[in-house]
């Protein structure tokens, strides 16, 4: 009897253990931006690996739950998250991804998992200005994409960069997304045409191409995919943040352009 | 062609934004590249509509091979590579001619934006579709998952 009790404290420490490792996961995949079916899946499989059954898991872009027993046993687990911010990783769900792999064919400690995930969570992306970089050699591609000459994609580079600067300064405080997108967007529209008149060249295509920068391009993508494979509501979802992010954007540069559309 | 070329830049871009690395980052990169040529090359004798249906039909088609090679997430190789077909330029002219006071202009070129943003996305609907359901084919007969 003693030991029977024994041997349901160590089950029930084990569950609750589990429940809050498997929203960790969904948790980092979902702020990194991977499809709900995925993340569902990825944790049913987890689930399973450690000897669950009778696992329920339902997620959509902002809150996550768990539900699950062992075998034989009436003890229910259940976890329930909300997801606040997201920030966009995919190298994050790659290793996610890869980790669940090991863990399903081969599961391991629990406090080992955890100290894992953790290390995946904190890792560092690239640096800001490896970014900022980055959106410069974006918006000189896009200079050529959208028929460009040379000089275009020159003076398209510094808008780039500075635009990347500013949308990644204000994720780092964390600024509310409408206004994130429609401060960017009237910036980069006001710096593209200050220099586009300077230096004498089309100043619809510095814009576009920089404005290109801004698009949500996760958010359509991941909704395409949510609602092929029958997640309807995070589907939906993500097709109205990505059609809030376009209106964002064009208010920006509307404002800027009706302002200063005669310079 | 050229601009299909310079695709493979942006595409490279929004690799590093979207924090890949390594071969996954240039596989991503020649993907995007793979879709601005077939896009730009059918764009000559073709609708814009058309031709973003193919290139994002092939795009899904590369990324969901890469990701069986590779084993990571479809999403990795296709973000970065169809985010330079989204109608962007043409989403500015709207504004653009809304702002000249230019109502016809801007219902114009505000339901093209909207019908080649939809081709896009039947592309990669399509495609996606064509994914899952060679995904339960192959769990259902050959009992193995991935």
């Amino acid at each position: 009897m003693t030991y029977r009790c024994y041997n349901q404290v160590v089950e029930k420490v084990f569950g609750n253990k589990l429940a809050k490792i498997l929203t960790k996961v969904g948790i980092i995949l979902t702020k990194s931006g991977a499809e709900v079916h995925r993340v569902e899946d990825t944790m049913e499989r987890i689930c399973k690996a450690y000897g669950a059954s009778v696992i329920d898991a339902y997620v959509t872009p902002t809150l996550l739950i768990i539900s699950f027993s062992f075998k034989d046993q009436s003890e229910l687990y259940h976890n329930i998250k909300r997801v606040y911010y997201s920030s966009y990783d995919l190298f994050k769900i790659d290793k996610i991804n890869s980790l669940s792999r090991e863990v399903c064919s081969k599961p391991i400690d629990l406090d080992l998992f955890d100290e894992l995930l953790d290390k995946i969570d904190n890792e560092k992306g690239y640096s800001t200005w490896m970014l900022c970089l980055a959106g410069a050699l974006c918006a000189f591609g896009f200079a050529f994409f959208y028929k460009g000459d040379l000089y275009d994609a020159l003076v398209a580079i510094p808008v780039g960069f500075c635009t990347k600067l500013l949308t990644s300064l204000l994720e780092k405080i964390e600024f509310p997304v409408f206004f994130k997108h429609l401060l960017s967007g009237a910036f980069l529209t006001a710096l593209s045409i200050v220099l586009a008149t300077i230096f004498k060249v089309d100043r619809d295509i510095v814009i576009i191409a920089s404005i290109m920068l801004l698009v949500p391009g996760l958010a359509i993508t991941n909704a395409i995919r949510d609602s092929v494979s029958g997640d309807l509501v995070s589907g939906i979802t993500r097709a109205i943040e990505a059609i809030f992010i376009a209106i964002a954007i064009a208010l920006g540069s509307g404002i800027v352009l009706s302002l200063l559309g005669g310079m | 062609m050229f601009e299909g070329l310079m695709t493979f830049f942006a595409s490279l871009g929004f690799g590093i934004i979207f924090d890949l690395r390594g071969t996954k980052l240039l596989v991503a990169a020649l993907n995007g590249m793979i879709g601005g040529v077939v896009y730009n090359v059918l764009l000559t004798n073709n609708s814009s509509t058309l031709s973003l249906f193919v290139a994002s039909v092939v795009i899904s088609i590369i990324s969901g091979i890469m990701a069986r090679i590779l084993k990571c997430p479809t999403t990795t190789f296709l973000i970065a590579a169809l985010i330079p077909l989204v109608p962007g330029g043409q989403m500015y002219y709207t504004v653009l001619d809304i702002i000249n006071n230019d109502i016809t202009a801007a219902v114009n070129d505000g339901l093209k934006t909207v019908v080649d943003a939809c081709s896009i996305v039947i592309g990669c609907v399509f495609i996606s579709g064509l994914e899952l359901a060679l995904n339960s084919l192959q769990r259902r007969y050959l009992n193995k998952h991935f």
